[in-house]
């Protein structure tokens, strides 16, 4: 416990490095918070110059940045320059959408990269192997926008079986409704993710099966399964379970693209929005949040790995 | 090892089974079977609305993007019809000086005097009163609360209230477009009074108003629903729709896919590029109109010396085939224009200088203003200086990136070099803002009344206007300051004929093509007008109707 908490604290200067770096460069971006007003030419230049002070814009910037750190820290956030509303209320709505996006999502992966990495790796260099690779490149390299535009088109429009986006129907209620709008965000979002996770599990596998002790498991006249599931599959999973604790970090923050082509009213869709606004609060309290997400779960991911393999703590 | 594993498996598998079979009537109603989640067809129980965008506010004086969802809850004193034409709407008629509405006072300044339908009541039973006008004025003009525009707001000196059906608004000084000022409405007094407007939340998010919806429910990134009002001012039989749901899908394709799987039954503002698309969805009607925007080719005579020159900027527009894109990259959907106020327009004149497409003049016109390609690269130069700018336009907007590269191909021909610049929409508004970039392909969405010296006078160059042409000219300036003091509307466009000639000659800017509004509907849906404003489409919502009948007519 003593080791997670001296690595928490190890995270406090680094998120002070980020956060800096963060509002540096959303502030260096060209445009602002003020440009989506200026399309209206009945919006004049004292109108502009009124809503700059209104929201601080006219401070130097390391002032904003202090006032934006002393805030942040003692948990006032600020309000949303877009409609006003607290920070914490717009990202608390939203997180729910996206936790359970990411959840399905992550469940749907391991239940396709698991056994396809195993298979692949124990069946490597024949023709399920193959076809595993080829499937797994297709799925990594597939564009997110273009797959999921692609599900829509399929799933929605032409056999009329899924919704094409959005979170819940207005007609519709009930566990279905909500399982029908998850489905094709959370395939997209596992489909990508599952590639890269078999390749992963495959090469994990495959260096674990040429090591020595396997090699003597089978001396010793160890059943084939039993090697393949007790030993070398165990022993993979470890640095494999970093990976999924890393990838469902990005997950979390990440899932921005399927987020807005099926109009997933998650963080993805709150962080596209501001940026395209430059809200400046809500994107400095989303990119330090996803930050110490990123940060927590490298931490867990460690620490699970030292505590399900003794030889790491030695 | 491998039966004891299985044992332990045995258990959990026949729990998933029980589960699955206990999910499956929710699966299999959700998603199984031909056609299960289509939407329903649109009707009058229900309109489902794909929008481009969630609203920041519903507060009409609030929000800085377009107020479809508020125009449904919120209605203005006037509003702009199909024709651009203003009527009244919670004013009983529209002041002019003819009717004794307007009065120039002696002083120089001028009163209003607003007459207000009477029996209008807020969807809380209170009635709309002139309280209600004078409190929204004497709100914007304070310092505790943060509108998005005070235009024409901080020339009213005063609001006097001498019955609760009469405001008589004092203006310090001529302000021809008065009969707009209250097209957003008004503020109830009674909700709002002694609060923090910015930040009151309750009223921002459900406002009230006295229009024909209500706001049901907000959700939060995905819809905003709408439910009639009872009580509606124009009678029970209005509105005839129970409820509208305003979903936010913010990909365009997406949006396409909803029209298509019949999950949204309106579209409104389709780009010019999903048209055909579109066109083929059974049941579904795209309704054409033009706009009052406009695309062009502003030429920034700030930074580039050679845009000082009339006959180079005349040359640049002889130089481009404007008829051509309009038929091939807008596929035939967005006319060609020639000026600044657009045809819909009360003032608009087509009696201008055109500059055809002829390439020849163009090359003429340059060799007559000293630019000639001496060292044979197919570039002209003037005194060891190039032909050249970079026009900057908005990237991911695949219609303006064709044009860019066509507008690029067609100058290159008479010697001029172009380099293209995709900037994203936010960060094109601050550098137009501050007049960093050469020339500029992008609309003008154009205010109902045709004032246009914020665009062009020579005193309303940024920060002090939207002048980023820089264009500065005496006899503009006088026949622009002199249309926006004129009351009378024959004799103000009289002088704006004469702004928009004027205009055509100085040729500070290439108009390309009018911004023509298409908006997907229901071919079933009665009584859609469209709207060439940015009061958009839902101005009367109140009379939609989804049944048998005379349908929308097709653009």
């Amino acid at each position: 416990m003593s080791a997670a908490l001296r690595r928490l604290l190890q995270a406090i200067p680094l998120l002070l490095l980020i956060s800096v770096l963060v509002f540096s460069l959303l502030h260096a971006a060209p445009g602002g918070p003020l440009a989506i007003y200026l399309e209206n030419p009945n919006v004049r230049p004292a109108d502009i110059e009124r809503l700059r002070r209104s929201l601080g814009l006219d401070q130097p910037l390391p002032v904003q940045y202090l006032r934006w750190l002393a805030g942040f820290v003692t948990g006032d956030w600020g309000f949303s320059f877009t409609d006003g509303r607290p920070v914490t209320q717009r990202l608390l709505e939203r997180l729910p959408a996206t936790l359970e996006l990411v959840a399905a999502s992550l469940v749907l992966a391991l239940l396709a990269a698991v056994p396809a990495g195993v298979l692949a790796a124990v069946r490597r260099g024949r023709l399920v192997d193959r076809a595993i690779s080829t499937l797994t490149i297709a799925g990594i390299s597939l564009p997110a926008f273009w797959f999921g535009l692609l599900l829509q088109l399929v799933f929605a429009v032409w056999l009329g079986w899924l919704p094409s986006s959005g979170r819940s129907s207005l007609l519709g209620s009930g566990l279905g409704d909500r399982l029908a709008h998850l489905a094709l965000p959370a395939a997209v979002l596992a489909i990508l993710h599952a590639a890269a996770w078999t390749r992963y599990l495959r090469s994990a596998m495959g260096s674990v099966i040429a090591q020595r002790f396997i090699l003597a498991a089978r001396g010793r006249g160890i059943r084939e399964r039993t090697i393949r599931y007790r030993h070398a599959l165990r022993n993979a999973l470890l640095p494999f379970l970093t990976i999924v604790l890393l990838d469902a970090a990005i997950m979390i923050s990440g899932a921005v693209v399927t987020e807005s082509v099926f109009a997933w009213p998650g963080l993805g869709g709150l962080f596209t929005e501001a940026l395209a606004r430059r809200d400046y609060t809500v994107l400095m309290a989303f990119l330090m949040l996803s930050s110490v997400g990123v940060i927590v779960l490298n931490l867990v991911a460690d620490l699970s790995y030292r505590w399900l393999d003794p030889r790491v703590r030695a | 090892m491998l039966r004891a594993a299985h044992a332990r498996w045995r258990p959990a598998l026949r729990r998933a089974a029980r589960t699955l079979a206990l999910l499956s009537p929710f699966l299999l109603g959700s998603c199984g079977g031909e056609g299960r989640t289509r939407g329903a067809a649109a009707s009058n129980a229900l309109l489902v609305v794909g929008y481009d965008r969630e609203p920041d506010t519903l507060n009409r004086f609030s929000t800085h993007i377009l107020e479809d969802v508020q125009t449904c809850v919120i209605e203005g004193l006037v509003t702009n019809d199909e024709h651009m034409n203003i009527v009244p709407v919670l004013a009983a008629s529209i002041p002019t000086l003819e009717n004794g509405g307007v009065v120039m006072r002696p002083d120089g300044g001028m009163d209003v005097t607003w007459k207000l339908r009477p029996g209008v009541r807020w969807h809380d039973g209170v009635p709309f009163t002139s309280a209600d006008v004078k409190f929204t004025v004497d709100a914007i003009n304070s310092p505790d609360y943060n509108p998005e525009s005070t235009d024409g707001f901080d020339r009213i000196s005063s609001v006097d209230t001498p019955d609760s059906l009469t405001a008589i608004v004092h203006y310090r000084e001529p302000y021809a477009p008065y009969q707009l000022q209250f097209v957003r409405g008004a503020l109830p007094r009674h909700v709002l009074e002694g609060k923090d407007i910015d930040r009151a939340t309750e009223y921002n998010r459900a406002p009230l108003g006295t229009g024909p919806y209500r706001v049901a429910e907000w959700k939060t990134g995905e819809y905003i629903l709408l439910e009639r009002v009872p009580n509606y001012w124009r009678g029970s039989a209005f509105p005839k729709i129970e409820r509208i749901q305003f979903k936010f899908i913010p990909n365009t394709t997406t949006r396409v896919n909803q029209l298509a799987s019949g999950e949204a039954h309106v579209v409104a503002l389709v780009p010019w590029d999903k048209y055909r698309e579109l066109a083929t969805i059974p049941g579904l009607t795209v309704h054409r109109m033009p706009g009052n925007s406009y695309e062009h080719i502003t030429l920034n005579q700030r930074q580039v010396p050679a845009f000082r020159d009339v006959r180079v900027r005349r040359a640049l527009t002889h130089a481009i085939d404007r008829e051509l894109i309009a038929r091939t990259i807008l596929d035939s959907l967005a006319p060609v224009v020639h000026g600044a106020i657009q045809p819909v327009s009360w003032a608009f004149t087509d009696s201008v200088q055109h500059y055809p497409f002829d390439p020849a003049r163009a090359r003429t016109l340059l060799d007559s203003a000293g630019w000639t390609d001496a060292d044979g690269d197919g570039i002209r130069e003037r005194e060891g200086v190039r032909l050249g700018f970079t026009l900057l336009t908005q990237a991911g907007f695949a219609i303006r990136e064709s044009v860019s590269q066509a507008v690029q191909r067609m100058l290159r021909d008479v010697g001029a070099d172009v380099k293209i610049q995709l900037v994203d929409g936010t960060a094109i508004s601050s550098l137009w803002f501050e007049g960093k970039f050469d020339a500029m392909l992008h609309w003008w969405h154009m205010p109902a009344d045709p004032e246009i010296t914020l665009f062009f006078a020579s005193d309303r160059t940024p920060p002090a206007g939207r002048n980023i042409n820089y264009v500065a000219d005496s006899t503009l300036d006088r026949l622009m300051y002199a249309s926006d003091r004129e009351i009378d509307q024959a004799r103000r466009r009289a002088i704006l004929v004469r702004v928009q000639q004027r205009l055509a000659e100085l040729a500070p800017e290439i108009p390309l093509y009018n911004v023509t509004r298409l908006d997907g509907v229901p071919a079933a849906l009665r009584n859609f007008k469209g709207n060439p404003t940015n009061t958009g489409v839902f101005w009367n919502v109140w009379e939609w109707d989804v049944g048998t009948g005379p349908t929308a007519p097709q653009g």
